[in-house]
């Protein structure tokens, strides 16, 4: 219930430009209004198209334009009494003059859905043109809180400089805890996404997913293809700095050990060994591009992982059907956002494995899939295993144990479904929005 | 579980009120089982008219663009039926109307048509009129008052439909008591934003009553006509216009609740070659808003009537009330109007009369905060409540008459707002009208 230290009104801030952006935000409203603090879901989509305009023929537009992406919100953050606001978007409030400036804005809770070098690199991040003075001084006001939902992605967020900071955990909509859809297929299990990383698979990882090569092996694959085939970007940096190469053949390797080891760290660490190529990393800025080819290493994990079992047969692979095909996965159409809950409920089971680029491997459907009563089979990481137990969830460390775990699947459903019971339980109690809505506001509070 | 498609509302921030109503009705819908998401339309607009001004090659490409997005949002919500608190977004030739996915579009009109068409369309409608894309099949009319569907049917607005506005169940559950037993409460605007004549305020001051200021508003009207452009181009080309509307605002006098383009429409037999000339200038429903005007200090009249009995607290634009002279507080923020509805014993309440339908929220928002509302007795008003739930007064002075009473008796008008509680609470709720709609 609404306590006198709860907000009046919270402003949830998208991009409906990625709509699970918007999905979440739209659960994030649901989980306030049953605490009956009223919220309000407003999108920058086409703040980002008046920026676009105002890249080209429109510049002289610009303050024109601020303006009215500020007038868009001031008005309605002073009728509908909002003092609070919940960002899934950056670009938002990094908008001068717009949210941290307002003297009716007690709390920003900024919720990190991507990383840092996916941020910096977008185009028109931010939203409109100031120096980085501004930028760091929104980012670390003492209104803002960041939530990152991976230990990795925080320490990288940490080692970047964002001090106020702290692990918030993605989570589940309530509703998915009241479907009681049945089970309708106990022969397959299911995956619903795409293969992550967006870029053409490399020949030779496809023909090892082909020949049954594990995890590991793809993982050193992907170790030795970025440096042996490296990008433009790479190219030029050996160039200039030879040792650069060294550095990043010692933190591709540390990562194929560590997979879920944050990059940065690890690039940092790798650093000590090479402080030339460091120094140079660190002035050309580059520090991020580079940690995202250390966390290339990890790029197979998803596809090798939905591959192993599409090979025998036994899953059922929901959208991006040309994402999947290179791998050689013919996937089934879409699943729209209101059909999800009755596709998870369909199955028993679910595959399920991060996103590479993240450094955070309890993604949103590691809970949908809990809350919904199923078991999902994950890679077993620090992340995912600080949320559900053994017994919960099935977690493997190889593509051998991922077979196995599925074929007992297939052979006792009535376990798998149990387990999911457990897990729906642990959502119940632990991984709602609600949860964390609750945790946020306290912390306000 | 629902195994409902989910709905999309769609509002304009720039109509604040706007903002709240598509909040509750995202609420009631999720209480019946929909799931809803609420989206603004606000920057979008500001966007496409600067696009238009300052770029207009890049419009074709930036609609684009915009449409490119809506789809998928659509397509990955999964959503068929749309309700639009903002009739611009259905104007685009390719925006929900051509989409095959969305089956059902509910386009609530919260303002009157002239306003709405005199306002540029988002995108280009070509090939299509505004009437066409009005008319389009999957698109229903949902109108708030008879006047104001009256209007709509006679401009060609097909699948026009009543349906009253309504309460959030939200206020039901306010328990803030009544703490200005011996005052009353108005809140809002006093309506046209443009001051008052000083033959008005003199006439509002010396508390002449709606009879006088109607009449008062009408020799306005008519002294204005040929004076003032761009109805002195009207009586220029066509001088039987001022004793058309002559007829027409004569004829509101009788029947101010009467929609302001069938009197107009009635007048216009009598003078043919006028009505004909407006129709076919494209100047009907400035005409009409004309004869509307015959009402536009009734709002200020009640409100400044129980103002001078030192009764009434005004909340709203302070600027906008101060040519009354009347001292208002500001604005009522969303969180605090339900607190600030229980707070008094009675409300006085009075429609817009650019609008032609009198039953506003508020009508509604008041009795679920179970608190006696003060009205003019229209037609639109009496179908929602009845005489032992909120007042219905035929004249200002039996609504002076009305609140008198309450004054000496505050627990009179508590136990008649007790009962417009429970009438709004079995039928006048946004689940209500949503149910209906959505069958």
């Amino acid at each position: 219930m609404k306590t006198s230290t709860a907000p009046q009104g919270v402003l949830i801030l998208s991009n409906d430009f990625l709509t699970p952006f918007a999905k979440t935000s739209d659960y994030l409203a649901a989980a306030l209004e049953r605490r009956h603090i009223p919220a309000y879901v407003r999108d920058n989509a086409e703040a980002r198209l008046l920026t676009f305009l105002c890249s080209e023929e429109m510049q002289a537009k610009t303050p024109l334009a601020q303006d009215a992406v500020c007038e868009s919100l001031r008005d309605l953050i002073e009728y509908a009494g909002i003092d609070t606001v919940i960002s899934l978007d950056l670009n938002w409030y990094v908008t001068p003059g717009l949210l941290v400036d307002d003297p009716a804005i007690r709390a920003i809770h900024s919720l990190w859905f991507d990383d840092f070098r996916s941020w910096c690199t977008s185009p028109f991040n931010p939203s409109f043109a100031f120096d980085g003075d501004v930028f760091q001084q929104h980012v670390k006001h003492p209104k803002v809180t960041h939530h990152f939902y991976g230990d990795s992605q925080a320490l990288e967020a940490k080692l970047l400089g964002v001090t106020r900071q702290r692990i918030t955990r993605l989570a589940a909509p309530r509703q998915l805890v009241q479907n009681e859809a049945p089970c309708l297929r106990t022969d397959r299990l299911a995956f619903i996404g795409n293969p992550g990383f967006r870029g053409p698979p490399h020949e030779g990882a496809i023909k090892l997913m082909h020949d049954g090569a594990e995890i590991e092996e793809l993982r050193s694959y992907c170790r030795d293809a970025i440096l042996e085939h490296p990008d433009v970007h790479s190219v030029k940096w050996f160039e200039d700095e030879p040792t650069v190469r060294n550095l990043l053949a010692v933190a591709l390797e540390a990562r194929r050990r560590f997979p879920y080891q944050p990059a940065l760290q690890i690039l940092q660490l790798a650093g000590t060994h090479y402080p030339r190529a460091f120094a140079y990393v660190n002035e050309k800025g580059i520090a991020l591009d580079v940690a995202f080819l250390v966390k290339l290493v990890n790029r197979y994990d998803r596809p090798a992982f939905v591959y192993r079992l599409w090979k025998r047969g036994w899953i059922d692979v929901y959208s991006a059907a040309d994402e999947w095909k290179p791998y050689g996965v013919d996937a089934l159409p879409y699943v729209s956002f209101g059909d999800l809950p009755a596709h998870y409920r369909m199955y028993a089971a679910h595959l399920n494995a991060p996103n590479a680029i993240r450094d955070a491997t309890a993604n949103e459907k590691l809970f949908e899939i809990a809350a919904s009563g199923r078991l999902s089979i994950n890679l077993d990481s620090p992340d995912v295993r600080s949320c559900y137990d053994p017994g919960e969830i099935t977690l493997v460390d190889s593509l051998a144990a991922l077979e196995a775990a599925a074929e007992h699947v297939l052979r006792d459903p009535d376990a798998a479904l149990a387990c999911g019971e457990m897990a729906r339980r642990r959502s119940v109690r632990e991984h709602l929005w609600d949860h964390r809505i609750a945790s946020m506001l306290a912390e306000s509070a | 579980m629902s195994d409902r498609s989910p709905v999309l509302v769609l509002s304009n921030d720039l109509s604040l009120a706007a903002a709240k109503t598509s909040r509750h009705l995202c609420l009631a819908l999720a209480r019946l089982g929909y799931t809803a998401v609420c989206r603004d339309t606000r920057l979008l607009r500001w966007a496409a008219a600067e696009v238009e001004k300052e770029s207009p090659m890049r419009r074709e490409a930036y609609e684009t663009a915009v449409v490119a997005k809506w789809n998928k949002f659509v397509f990955d919500y999964g959503i068929d039926t749309i309700i639009s608190l903002d009739l611009h977004w259905l104007f685009s030739s390719q925006l929900f109307v051509s989409d095959d996915q969305v089956k059902r579009i509910h386009s609530f009109w919260f303002d009157d048509l002239r306003s709405h068409l005199l306002a540029a369309p988002m995108f280009s409608l070509a090939p299509r009129t505004p009437l066409e894309m009005m008319n389009i099949g999957k698109v229903s009319h949902h109108c708030y008052g008879t006047g104001q569907a009256e209007e709509l049917r006679l401009l060609g607005v097909q699948r026009v439909l009543p349906s009253a506005l309504a309460a959030p169940a939200e206020y039901l559950h306010t328990a803030e008591p009544c703490t200005e037993q011996k005052r009353f409460a108005f809140i809002g605007n006093p309506g046209l934003a443009s001051p008052p004549t000083q033959q008005a305020l003199a006439a509002l001051q010396r508390g002449e009553n709606l009879v006088a200021l109607r009449r008062l508003a009408r020799q306005e009207i008519l002294d204005g006509l040929a004076a003032i452009e761009p109805t002195a181009a009207w009586v220029r080309q066509s001088p039987r216009v001022v004793d058309l509307l002559s007829a027409a605002t004569e004829l509101r006098l009788a029947q101010p609740h009467t929609a302001a383009i069938l009197l107009l429409t009635q007048a216009g037999k009598s003078f043919p070659d006028a009505f004909d000339f407006l129709n076919r200038s494209g100047l009907i429903l400035d005409a009409a808003l004309l004869v509307k005007f015959v009402n536009r200090y009734d709002r200020p009249g009640l409100v400044h009537r129980f103002w001078r009995r030192g009764w009434l607290d005004v909340y709203g634009t302070p600027e906008q009330w101060k040519p009354y002279g009347i001292d208002a507080h500001p604005t009522v923020p969303f969180p605090r109007l339900a607190s600030i509805y229980r707070r008094y014993p009675a409300h006085l309440n009075a429609a817009n009369c650019a609008r032609d339908a009198t039953a506003n929220e508020k009508l509604f928002e008041i009795a679920a905060c179970a608190r006696v509302s003060l009205n003019l007795d229209s037609p639109d008003v009496r179908a929602c409540y009845s005489q032992e739930e909120i007042i219905l007064a035929d004249s200002d002075e039996a609504l002076e008459a009305a609140a008198e009473r309450f004054w000496r008796e505050p627990a009179a008008a508590i136990a008649m707002g007790e009962k417009a509680h429970q009438r709004t609470a079995d039928e006048h709720l946004w689940e209500h009208r949503l149910g209906r709609a959505l069958v």
